[in-house]
């Protein structure tokens, strides 16, 4: 155990090897900060020190372990055991599982650590952002109390400041309360929107919207100023903090040096992409019922209250403090869309959507780099066909207990804070709806197979061999405008049994029933009847729907032209 | 100078294995002679776990389940042979420069593999009655004798139900294998409903299965691990590979894989064979004193028509109708899949439409779960999605059905060798024996209702598709020579006797697996009888 009179003191002698050097170069001469570098550079550990990342496996948090790593310092990442992460890669990153609402696993994560970084947090508006946000804040303080002057860099949101809030804003600013309460070294940091590579967040959604809609729906009048900000200057400001004691205790905002409106943003990114964007602004009014029912009828909305809440109110966002006391010089917008466009460049070059025409789709598939648009196919079908079979195990486990009059265990199974018995089976429908979400969530825009290349690379190889004159007319719709899958599929099915997306649907769905991680889907025991029935109309009923609609749709599904710049 | 090899055993399907394996015993020295593919390595690694083990474990089950190549992604329309999966792939593999076999809509299928056919035989055994032996060409007291001789080599396990009238007389039975979660309900409920089905003369039983209950012979108990449409640990389901394995530490036999058997010539000291090695590359002759052609009904038929240069001849085609009907067991919805079960066939109902047993109709039940659900979605019309869910819900209930029919020779229907070396098979449909059959299959289907199976509709798989061939050469007058004798020797040569399907005059719905070994176990005794009696001098043939 620590001496908890010194913390800081063990702080700066410890934190004294992964100084960042050279984080940022370009800090302002004549900055009166004090000098990142702490001040004893000799008394240096041999081992470096850890950090615990919370959150790691997140969009930030991925950015952030890297960042870290390269600084020096020793990372533990705590991810939930049902989460999908890239670290295995990393044998030097040291994964733990837990939950961070199960205090137990909190204080074992902290073990061993000096520091704290807080990425953790519900997204949008699930019910259980309470839980995440303020109880997770609770127990990181009572475990890094225990712990002995632990210091803890907490992330927290731009949205703690409006004034009308969604549960998310309330969530978050109720847990910087929780920081700010306790004594603890706390640094809050409040970032803007982020954006970066991979398909996670509000900027990934835009640019999915700009790249496949007609029209871009955007909220409220489009004239929300935000200042956006890249994941890795994120990432490098957290770096910074951790080891600058002058910002203990205190908040910054960080955001990017250019400041621009809603409606400013689309355009910059639409010039990216290669695209005219054109934008629908959907009255405030009629934005935020429709989130409401989006997020009380969809799994995972595409748009949360919060988003709709901020989207409209005036967030007055100054990042002078954070260039003074640690160096924050975030790059400049501009900069930051073309990295993005390096990072993807490669894997852009052979999308389908840059071609001229469908005819060019196929041409395209012979070329060498068509690989990435089946790679994109494998993960959309992937997440599409999982919804099949990745539900329902919670919901029908919960009704097996209530009706056992089992209370608190059905309790139990709805809390997964609480490690209950090893079920397999649940088990593996959790993870399940872990492999559906990496699908969903990952990068379909550069390729990246992520935590499951096998059943990429197995689609990619199977699609060649099995399709090798390449795609039809049906298979390159679905490509560009992925939203008519489910539409084409029911149409297909009906109209076109023997048709080429069909064909690929069911290879996709062979893959999928012959991988482990899926087997408990495909294997799960049949609902009891009355669900059983239930469950058939309901799918009956939407097969119905969809194939109405995609019967109107099928003869619109022609090769046709794309105008695109790049 | 006589050879040295008493017999030339052509093939090593469940007809050869059985003749090898009789003649042996008597004596006798065996050259089998076989083009004998194996599973490729990768796709036929052992299994000894459960089907569900397997699904949730093994990283490396796609190229189980799928195929190396993908070949088990069923992107065509249903194919002739379902139940040839993946890692039994090999068994419809053909030798290089093989003939083919020409035909329109008609699937005619050869095998090459060790086993032939027989490596992918869904092991039900049911010896014929007396009247389907008579039809069939066959003697009734020796085959009787021969049934219960193959039974005791094979291990057949079964039950004395109601069955046992229509099904055939079979004494060396062992215990029968447990029944799952939709055979032992659906028996249930035909004991409540047996008058009335039984007014509609419908006989419903556990099936006769080459399947072992108890280790015996060095051949394991099964499992009930599920896996039979994927492999076969512990040898518990009888395959004719395990008998040429046997074999192959006695004296007396000798196995010669990768050959082709192409014609045969007989000469004053015996019969020579002619064979390819099954890449192309090499000629070579095999001499014996006799030769027992088992290379299943096409094979046999194109060896045989080669070597009497019978080109444009027509000679006899039967092959049973088969048809598959998905249903659902409505008793079991919302109830799980057992635990530990087989997926050979579970029940079988038998239809007797004249009351007579002479023209028999039989369908065999199989649960569904472990031939995977994505098969499945091909024939839904829902969206993928859809279907997923509600096949999986529906998984536990869903049976299959297999119904067959017998079938009985018919002017329209033949194989003429023709003069490039193909092998034309022709056999079309005859309308009247349509009805009849439609008119059999709507009584099985009402009676798979009573039993609360609702038949989703009927799927055809093709003509051909029960891969049970035969008619070419059966028992037949003095004065044919493309007829064999009692013997099942061929009437147009001396010492050349024929044992697979190609020796049966009439294919009743029984599956004719079982018979085949039966018949070669037959024959091989008379030949062996035949050489006993005479040791040096060769067999005279008084009719030719």
């Amino acid at each position: 155990m620590r001496d908890p009179a010194l913390p800081l003191a063990d702080l700066e002698n410890r934190l004294s090897l992964p100084g960042p050097a050279g984080a940022f170069p370009s800090r302002p001469p004549g900055d009166p900060a004090p000098p990142i570098m702490p001040p004893h550079p000799t008394a240096v550990d041999p081992s470096p020190s850890q950090v615990t990342v919370f959150g790691a496996a997140g969009f930030i948090g991925r950015v952030t372990v890297e960042e870290l790593r390269r600084a020096g310092w020793r990372v533990r990442a705590f991810v939930r055991p049902s989460e999908l992460h890239p670290f295995a890669a990393s044998p030097d990153v040291d994964v733990t599982q837990g939950d961070i609402r199960d205090a137990e696993t909190v204080r074992l994560a902290l073990a061993g650590s000096v520091a704290v970084v807080n990425l953790a947090g519900a997204k949008a508006d699930e019910p259980e952002s309470e839980a995440v946000n303020v109880g997770g804040a609770r127990n990181l303080v009572a475990a890094a109390r225990a712990a002995g002057g632990v210091r803890i860099v907490h992330i927290s949101t731009q949205a703690v400041k409006i004034a009308r809030q969604g549960i998310y804003a309330r969530t978050k600013l109720a847990a910087e309360r929780v920081f700010e309460a306790s004594d603890i070294p706390v640094t809050i940091l409040r970032p803007s929107v982020v954006y970066g590579a991979g398909e996670s967040g509000v900027f990934a959604a835009m640019r999915r919207a700009i790249v496949r809609l007609p029209v871009v729906p955007v909220p409220g009048d489009g004239r929300w100023v935000s200042a956006p900000v890249h994941v890795a200057d994120v990432g490098k400001a957290i770096v910074a903090c951790l080891v600058t004691p002058a910002t203990i205790g205190r908040t910054y905002d960080l955001g990017g040096p250019d400041r621009l409106s809603m409606d400013e943003l689309l355009d910059r990114m639409a010039v990216h992409c290669g695209r005219r964007c054109r934008k629908l602004h959907i009255p405030f009014a009629v934005a935020l019922p429709l989130a409401r029912v989006a997020v009380a009828v969809l799994p995972r909305a595409p748009l949360s209250v919060s988003n709709v809440l901020g989207s409209n109110q005036e967030i007055p966002i100054d990042i002078g403090p954070a260039r003074r006391d640690f160096g924050f010089e975030p790059r400049s917008l501009e900069e930051g869309l073309r990295s993005l466009e390096r990072e993807s460049a490669g894997a852009r070059a052979s999308r389908p959507i840059s071609s001229d025409s469908g005819r060019d789709v196929r041409g395209c598939e012979e070329a060498a780099g068509h690989e990435t648009a089946l790679t994109d196919e494998a993960r959309l079908f992937a997440w599409y066909l999982l919804a099949g079979v990745a539900s329902s195990g919670r919901t029908r486990r919960l009704l097996r207990l209530t009706r056992r009059g089992d209370a608190k265990a059905g309790r139990r199974v709805l809390s997964p804070s609480r490690p209950t018995e090893d079920v397999p089976a649940r088990n593996g429908v959790r993870a399940l709806s872990g492999v559906r979400r990496f699908f969903r969530q990952s990068s379909v825009e550069s390729g990246d197979s992520g935590a499951f290349p096998d059943l990429c690379e197995r689609y990619v190889s199977a699609a060649r061999r099995l399709f090798p004159a390449g795609c039809d007319d049906e298979v390159a719709f679905v490509r560009r405008h992925p939203w008519a899958l489910p539409f084409l599929d029911a149409a297909c099915g009906f109209f076109r049994p023997r048709s080429q997306l069909r064909g690929r649907l069911l290879l996709a769905a062979a893959l999928l029933e012959t991988t482990p991680a899926c087997a408990e889907g495909f294997l799960a025991p049949p609902p009891s009847r009355m669900p059983l029935f239930f469950g058939i109309a309901v799918r009956g009923l939407s097969s119905v729907v969809k194939l109405l609609a995609g019967g109107v749709l099928l003869p619109f599904v022609r090769p046709t032209c794309h105008r695109i710049s790049t | 100078m006589p050879p040295d090899i008493d017999v030339i055993v052509v093939g090593s399907g469940p007809a050869g294995a059985q003749a090898a394996e009789a003649l042996v015993e008597a004596g006798c020295t065996v050259t089998m002679l076989d083009v004998g593919f194996t599973p490729e390595t990768a796709s036929a690694r052992p299994l000894v776990r459960s089907f569900v083990e397997l699904r949730r474990s093994d990283p490396e089950q796609q190229a189980y389940f799928l195929g190396e190549d993908f070949r088990g992604v069923p992107l065509q329309r249903l194919g002739a042979a379902p139940q040839v999966t993946p890692p039994r792939g090999h068994v419809l593999r053909i030798a290089t420069g093989h003939p083919p076999v020409v035909s329109d809509a008609f699937a005619a299928l050869e095998s090459h593999a060790l086993g032939g056919l027989g490596a992918a035989w869904g092991a039900v055994s049911f010896p014929y009655l007396d009247v389907e032996l008579e039809r069939s060409g066959l003697p009734v007291g020796a085959m009787r004798a021969s049934y219960e001789r193959v039974a005791r080599r094979v291990g057949i396990s079964g039950e004395r139900d109601d069955l046992q009238p229509v099904r055939g007389p079979l004494e060396s039975l062992e215990p029968s294998l447990p029944t799952d979660h939709n055979a032992g309900p659906l028996l249930a409920s035909y004991e409540r409903r047996r008058e009335r089905l039984q007014r509609d003369r419908l006989f419903v039983g556990r099936p006769l299965l080459a399947a072992l209950s108890r280790p015996r012979d060095g051949r394991e108990a099964h499992a009930l691990d599920d896996l039979d449409f994927w492999a076969n640990p512990g040898d518990s389901v009888y395959r004719p590979e395990i008998t040429v394995r046997e074999l192959q530490k006695r004296r007396g036999f000798a196995y010669r894989g990768g050959w082709r058997v192409e014609t045969f010539a007989e000469d004053a000291a015996g019969v020579k064979v002619a064979a390819t090695s099954a890449d192309g590359a090499v000629r070579r002759e095999f001499r014996a004193r006799r030769l027992v052609l088992a290379a299943g009904a096409l094979g046999t038929t194109r060896i045989v028509l080669s070597s009497l240069q019978k080109v444009g001849r027509r000679v006899p085609f039967v092959c049973n109708a088969h048809l598959y009907a998905p249903a659902v067991h409505l008793r079991q919805l919302g109830r799980p899949h057992a635990e530990r079960c087989h997926s050979l066939a579970q029940l079988t109902m038998i239809h007797d439409p004249t009351g007579d047993r002479s023209h028999l109709v039989q369908a065999q039940m199989y649960s569904y779960r472990s031939l995977l659900l994505f098969r499945l979605m091909k024939e839904s019309p829902l969206p993928a999605r859809e279907s997923l869910w509600i096949m999986r819900a529906l998984a536990p209930s869903f049976v299959i059905w297999a119904i067959e029919h017998e079938d009985e020779p018919a002017p329209r229907s033949y194989c003429v060798l023709r003069g490039d070396g193909a092998l034309e098979a022709v056999h079309p449909e005859d309308r009247d024996v349509e009805a009849h059959r439609r008119e059999a299959e709507r009584v099985l289907m009402r009676g798979m209702r009573r039993l609360g199976c609702w038949p989703i509709r009927r799927v055809h798989s093709g003509a051909g598709s029960s891969l049970h061939y035969g008619g070419q050469f059966p028992a037949g007058a003095v004065d044919d020579p493309l007829s064999t004798d009692e013997n099942g020797r061929l009437r147009a040569a001396r010492a050349v006797h024929v044992v697979d399907g190609s020796a049966l005059r009439y294919l009743p719905a029984k599956g004719l697996t079982f018979t085949l070994m039966a018949n070669a176990d037959r024959v091989a005794m008379r030949i062996a009888a035949g050489l006993r009696e005479s040791p040096s001098t060769n067999p005279t043939n008084a009719e030719v």
